[in-house]
């Protein structure tokens, strides 16, 4: 936990992570702005499900990904530039504390941005109004999603800090998370229990009919027919795999 | 147990083809301060990350407190302080606020450990300055406020006055006297300025080239700078001559067509000179000298690259 409480510290007037923080409140007002313009007979925006899985879209289909891809980059990387990694080793900090401890910053982050979309969510429902199934039902499985997605999609982006421990720059990490992202932009349906991210959907549209919608939307109108627990199972193994290889690849490393 | 605080045997570090430390052997007595003397680039650095596991060894062995680093880091490393070349700090953080990530990091249970680490090195406490806005020696200061924060029985210190101006280099090195001196910690530290190891060290280690070429007690050094006696004169063969078959010399040095040197310094040199003018060599001078620290090294390492 210390070693936790101080990669935060670490970040204390770090402009990538005021950065983050303005964009994921871009990306909420956004949602919210359109909840106050669309009116409720349409059937864009006529509940509240609509809403929370706009915002969802414009944090996790990209942005939420790309933005822990150069996370979890800058995290690993900067130790080697800053000179500090010696430092810490001969404190000492395993390898191994080192990458648990990155990867548990990266969730929180993730964690933080998902909560504070939801939050604004809540307070643009209460605001733009209208929405009759703003209910206590309705906000637990908005919850359920945003806690899912802010848990699983740093799962899905160990291969890339696999890279990103390997590599000697910022360039491949951050050009691998933009390939990365190619197969679930481009045939999401075609990838799930494949690909990590292709199969964290396949697990979001388990949560409710609101995100089986949403799901429906992203996977452009193919309904995802892989079982959520091959999805969960293919996630686990390959963050699994990418967590053992990044801690090798640390351990092989010297100073 | 071993005498030593750092023993190496046969110390040695392999990149690709280039042997960057050949067997070295280093002993590194309790409550003293060890210097290890190079140029750029003869190894002293690829030494102190070996010792500290920050390197892997290709073959030998390092032994600190008498146990072999490896599998014993947490037992071990608490017990150190060390800058490695530059000292690495987080360029967005103050210098309080670093050090207060590594006393965090470390389990520093001294309260204020922090604000007396800034105070002894002269950096104040709790300042806004982040650490990107520091000159060289600031962080330089900075870097020594972390080696002692955790008050560590052995400091291994890389070129620590590295970017520090006249004044502070000496303020470093009566700091580090007095830690040694005072406090009882056993100091490695590593120097291409030779001036500065001879005025800090209790024991040397010359290396060149990756290999250890001397190892001694600067005491013994200073007694093993041999006096000689220098010789000017006119024909360095005649002279050679009359030593040898007159007065059965042989310990002596020819420098060139004038100058030799002979070793032993209870010559008669009355009569080596009368004998010398009599044979009708020209004697220009004659004196008693003694080798500095820098000559010996010059010696043994063949000359450049120490300042």
């Amino acid at each position: 936990m210390t070693i936790i409480a101080t990669e935060m510290q670490k970040w204390k007037r770090n402009k990538i992570v005021w950065c983050i923080l303005a964009l994921t409140l871009l990306l909420g007002a956004l949602a919210i702005e359109r909840a106050c313009s669309i009116a409720r007979s349409s059937p864009y925006m006529d509940n509240f499900g609509d809403l929370y899985t706009m915002a969802f879209k414009n944090l996790s289909s990209l942005f939420l990904p790309i933005v822990l891809g150069m996370f979890a980059t800058t995290l690993f990387f900067d130790e080697h530039k800053n000179d500090t990694l010696k430092e810490l080793l001969i404190i000492p900090i395993t390898k191994v504390q080192l990458y648990f401890s990155k990867v548990a910053v990266m969730i929180l982050m993730s964690v933080g941005l998902c909560l504070i979309t939801f939050l604004l969510c809540v307070v643009g429902g209460l605001i733009a109004g209208g929405f009759p199934d703003l209910n206590a039902e309705t906000l637990i499985d908005a919850g359920l999603l945003y806690l899912v997605s802010g848990l699983l999609i740093p799962i899905a982006m160990l291969p890339i800090v696999f890279l990103a421990t390997l590599s000697k720059g910022y360039i491949l990490p951050i050009g691998a998370t933009l390939l990365y992202l190619v197969p679930v932009v481009i045939a999401p349906a075609h990838f799930m229990g494949i690909h990590p991210l292709a199969s964290v959907m396949g697990i979001y549209s388990h949560i409710s009919e609101a995100t089986a919608a949403m799901v429906e939307i992203l996977m452009q109108g193919v309904l995802p027919d892989t079982s959520p627990f091959i999805c969960a199972g293919s996630l686990l193994l390959i963050g699994a795999a990418s967590a053992a290889a990044s801690v090798m690849a640390l351990k092989k490393q010297s100073y | 147990m071993s005498d030593f605080v750092i023993e190496t045997k046969k110390l040695t570090k392999i990149y690709g083809e280039q042997t960057a430390v050949n067997s070295v052997d280093i002993h590194v007595k309790p409550g003293r301060i060890y210097g290890l003397l190079g140029r750029n680039g003869a190894g002293k650095t690829t030494i102190m990350k070996m010792i500290l596991g920050l390197t892997p060894i290709t073959s030998g062995e390092v032994d600190v407190f008498s146990q072999n680093i490896k599998g014993h880091e947490k037992r071990i490393y608490p017990r150190i302080g060390s800058i490695i070349e530059t000292p690495g700090f987080y360029p967005n953080l103050t210098g309080t606020e670093n050090l207060e990530i590594f006393a965090k990091l470390r389990g520093t249970p001294r309260p204020n450990a922090v604000k007396k680490a800034l105070e002894v090195v002269g950096l104040p406490y709790r300042d806004k300055k982040l650490f990107s806005k520091y000159s060289l020696g600031m962080k330089q200061r900075l870097g020594i406020a972390n080696v002692i924060l955790h008050d560590p029985e052995l400091l291994i210190l890389d070129e620590p006055t590295n970017g520090l101006d006249p004044i502070g280099i000496a303020e470093v090195r009566n700091f580090i006297k007095g830690l040694s001196a005072e406090r009882g910690k056993t100091i490695l530290i590593s120097s291409h300025i030779l001036s500065e190891i001879a005025l800090l060290a209790d024991d040397i280690g010359i290396i060149d080239h990756g290999v250890l070429l001397e190892e001694n007690s600067m005491e013994d050094l200073e007694k093993k700078n041999r006096k000689y006696i220098q010789l000017q004169v006119s024909d360095v063969h005649k002279t050679s001559l009359i030593l040898e078959q007159q007065f059965r010399v042989t310990d002596y040095a020819v420098q060139d067509e004038h100058n030799l040197r002979l070793y032993d310094t209870a010559l008669d040199m009355a009569a080596i000179n009368k004998a010398l003018v009599v044979q009708d060599v020209a004697v220009i001078s004659s004196q008693i000298c003694n080798d500095t620290l820098e000559d010996y090294f010059k010696q043994i390492t063949g000359g450049e690259g120490i300042a």
